[in-house]
């Protein structure tokens, strides 16, 4: 005996309203290191200190992205009613770089405090 | 080695074309390669990540790099793409745990340059592997 027929109808059209009034307004942010060996602090290299020793990855940035995903997706989905999507984007980014600064090993603190946000456009030029 | 470590190895050691490019079975190393060992060779480690306490089971989400390290750049590139075939949707062996997801996300590739001068190549992908009780 077949089981019950359900229909879904998605009424998507707000949610493609909202996207399309945001996009585009948006500034991106950076969230960067200043030091070439920042790369090699979070991924483990096999040439460390110039001296052909093996260090591990020592992950500070990866880390602190992932510790506010949950709270970006949240915040971000109710931005979009508010219309305060920026808001959102300036805070996650300023939060990574304090998550980020807070892992990061320190050494003579130069990697430490290198860490900064940038808006994208600028740092992509 | 913890069991998800235990796990990523299971899986990788296991992988024959893996192997294959390796040239040694026992390539595979977890958090650093001893000093001594020349590349290529395979190594992973903890990300980040832990408990979630969100359910009253024990669902876990961990982060773990795995990534090839190679003299070349040819061969960093087929294992990095072997490490997303052996891993990216593999059901880890993790003692006392279900390993109902594992997949590759963010790419890891960059190179460096050795003491002699040679260009040392790395490739991957960061591994998430989530786990319940």
């Amino acid at each position: 005996m077949p089981g019950p027929k359900i229909t879904l109808t998605i009424e998507d059209g707000k949610l493609r309203k909202m996207i399309a009034e945001t996009a585009g307004k948006l500034r991106p942010k950076v969230v960067a290191d200043g030091v070439e060996y920042g790369i090699y602090q979070e991924y483990g290299v096999e040439n460390g200190f110039g001296r052909g020793i093996r260090i591990p990855a020592h992950p500070f940035m990866r880390p602190a992205v992932e510790a506010v995903r949950g709270q970006f997706n949240k915040a971000m989905r109710a931005a979009l009613t508010t219309g305060k999507a920026q808001d959102v984007v300036d805070k996650t980014a300023f939060d990574v770089e304090r998550g980020a600064k807070q892992r990061a090993p320190v050494d003579t603190g130069a990697l430490k405090n290198s860490i900064h946000v940038a808006d994208a456009e600028g740092f992509l030029k | 080695m913890n069991e998800i470590e235990a796990g990523l190895y299971g899986a990788l050691s296991a992988d024959t074309a893996i192997i294959a490019e390796l040239n040694d079975s026992t390539a595979i190393y977890n958090q650093l390669a001893p000093q001594t060992v020349a590349p290529p060779y395979i190594v992973f480690g903890p990300g980040f990540g832990g408990k979630e306490n969100i359910s009253p089971g024990d669902l876990r989400n961990y982060v773990y790099p795995v990534k090839a390290v190679a003299a070349e750049s040819k061969k960093v590139g087929t294992l990095g793409e072997l490490i997303v075939t052996c891993l990216h949707g593999a059901t880890l062996t993790v003692n006392g745990f279900t390993n109902f997801r594992t997949q590759a996300e963010g790419q890891i590739q960059f190179m460096e340059v050795g003491r002699d001068g040679k260009p040392i190549f790395h490739s991957g992908y960061d591994i998430r592997i989530r786990i319940d009780a």
